[in-house]
């Protein structure tokens, strides 16, 4: 078969060397002399240093399973670079946002190592876990549509790839949820997180049957939803939380979220009125005549 | 005893304002902005900016054409400025090359900006 000449795009020598150190070289053994290179890097050079951030960001140019590695190095880099950490965090955030609202399959398996990459970056305390919930909490309520006869274009009803960047956010980092109140928040969203997945399993395009061949073989089940995604969904929340029963239905799923709702709402009540006291025995206190 | 208990009373009140002050948000993302837009270009759309020790404007990503939107993070030291900034700024229309793109200002999602105190340089 005919195939195209692969065609190289021309790089100043020093892009070419950055690229070759974090694109090539970078791996589980090599990651100590890759940052001692880095560092001897131009930095003050305004156009190498944007170079060197932007390919920083990009953990979808090198092997998935060296994603660490690159989180890693941002980490050893902050030590002698502080703002590095800072400006690398927020290229992933917007590349994760920036995946959801163009939602093209073409990025896929970049966005599911960036959200890799925000978890490994999370692991290396490059960030705090509000921002891990806010980006979980934000894969299953971004453009997402409750209403099955409005199909949003963000998330449509065939899309599952929301459902697999939880699992991998959560089996990147989801072990360090295990105590005090991102233990508690966990919890939560795993509540939300099953209504999400009750809510796409209940559509309509889930329980067409695909074929008379198909209905025959398998008569018990009526849903088409891949039981891949099953999977996927149990060997990511079954090591977090051994004990957790999976909701059987929207119904049961869509019951503990309104459990969780139930505490969280007398949990801010509670906030508020002791607020209020609060402030009221510091007036009280406030002003002491000299 | 009872003034150990308060000096940990003490940490622990030290530690709730240090929280608080966490919460309030400064950090301001301006996105979609058309592919192509410069530095100089936003400035002169948004002057004038408001007082701010961060600056960082982001050129469009090539790969995500024809998504390329540039974007800017600004940390505002005045926090009262930015609903201000965004009533001029958020859903504005901005044209460059044929490209018109209505930009939005959020908070950005990941608060923290470097330090001020520049340690010395990487003595490599």
């Amino acid at each position: 078969p005919k195939s195209d000449t692969v065609v190289y795009k021309p790089r100043p020598p020093i892009h070419e060397y950055i690229r070759k150190l974090l694109f090539r070289d970078l791996s589980k053994s090599t990651v100590e002399k890759v940052l001692r290179q880095m560092r001897k890097l131009p930095w003050s050079n305004p156009e190498v240093y944007n170079y060197i951030l932007k390919c920083l960001g990009q953990s979808w140019s090198i092997k998935f399973n060296n994603v660490h590695c690159l989180a890693s190095l941002v980490a050893g880099l902050v030590s002698y670079r502080d703002d590095v950490g800072h400006i690398v965090v927020d290229d992933v955030l917007e590349d994760i946002r920036v995946g959801m609202e163009i939602n093209h399959p073409r990025y896929n398996q970049r966005r599911v190592s960036s959200v890799k990459f925000l978890g490994e970056l999370y692991n290396y305390r490059m960030l705090e876990s509000s921002v891990i919930f806010n980006v979980l909490y934000s894969f299953i309520t971004f453009g997402v549509s409750y209403d099955p006869s409005r199909i949003s274009l963000f998330d449509p009803p065939e899309h599952l790839l929301r459902i697999r960047l939880v699992c991998v956010l959560l089996e990147t980092c989801g072990q360090y949820f295990d105590r005090g109140s991102s233990k508690r928040r966990l919890d939560y969203f795993i509540a939300y997180f099953q209504r999400y997945i009750w809510l796409k399993r209940s559509l309509p395009y889930w329980s067409l049957p695909v074929s008379s061949d198909d209905e025959n073989s398998d008569s018990e089940n009526t849903s088409r939803f891949p039981i891949e995604v099953d999977y996927l969904v149990q060997d990511t929340l079954e090591p977090l939380r051994p004990k957790l029963q999976f909701a059987a239905s929207f119904q049961e799923a869509a019951n503990s979220v309104a459990g969780v709702e139930k505490e969280m709402f007398a949990k801010i009540e509670k906030v508020v009125t002791s607020d209020k006291i609060h402030h009221q025995t510091v007036e009280n206190l406030s002003t002491i005549p000299e | 005893m009872s003034n150990t208990k308060e000096e940990a009373e003490d940490v622990k009140d030290e530690k709730k304002k240090k929280k608080e002050k966490n919460l309030i948000s400064s950090k301001v993302i301006v996105r979609r902005l058309p592919p192509g837009f410069t530095q100089e270009e936003f400035l002169k759309v948004a002057d004038p900016v408001p007082d701010h020790d961060y600056f960082r404007f982001v050129p469009g990503d090539r790969t995500l054409a024809p998504n390329n939107f540039c974007r800017v993070y600004i940390n505002f030291t005045n926090v009262e400025e930015i609903v201000k900034f965004r009533d001029k700024l958020d859903g504005l229309e901005i044209d460059k090359n044929g490209h018109r793109t209505q930009c939005i200002v959020e908070f950005s999602p990941f608060q923290k900006v470097p330090k001020k105190l520049k340690k010395k340089e990487d003595p490599k």
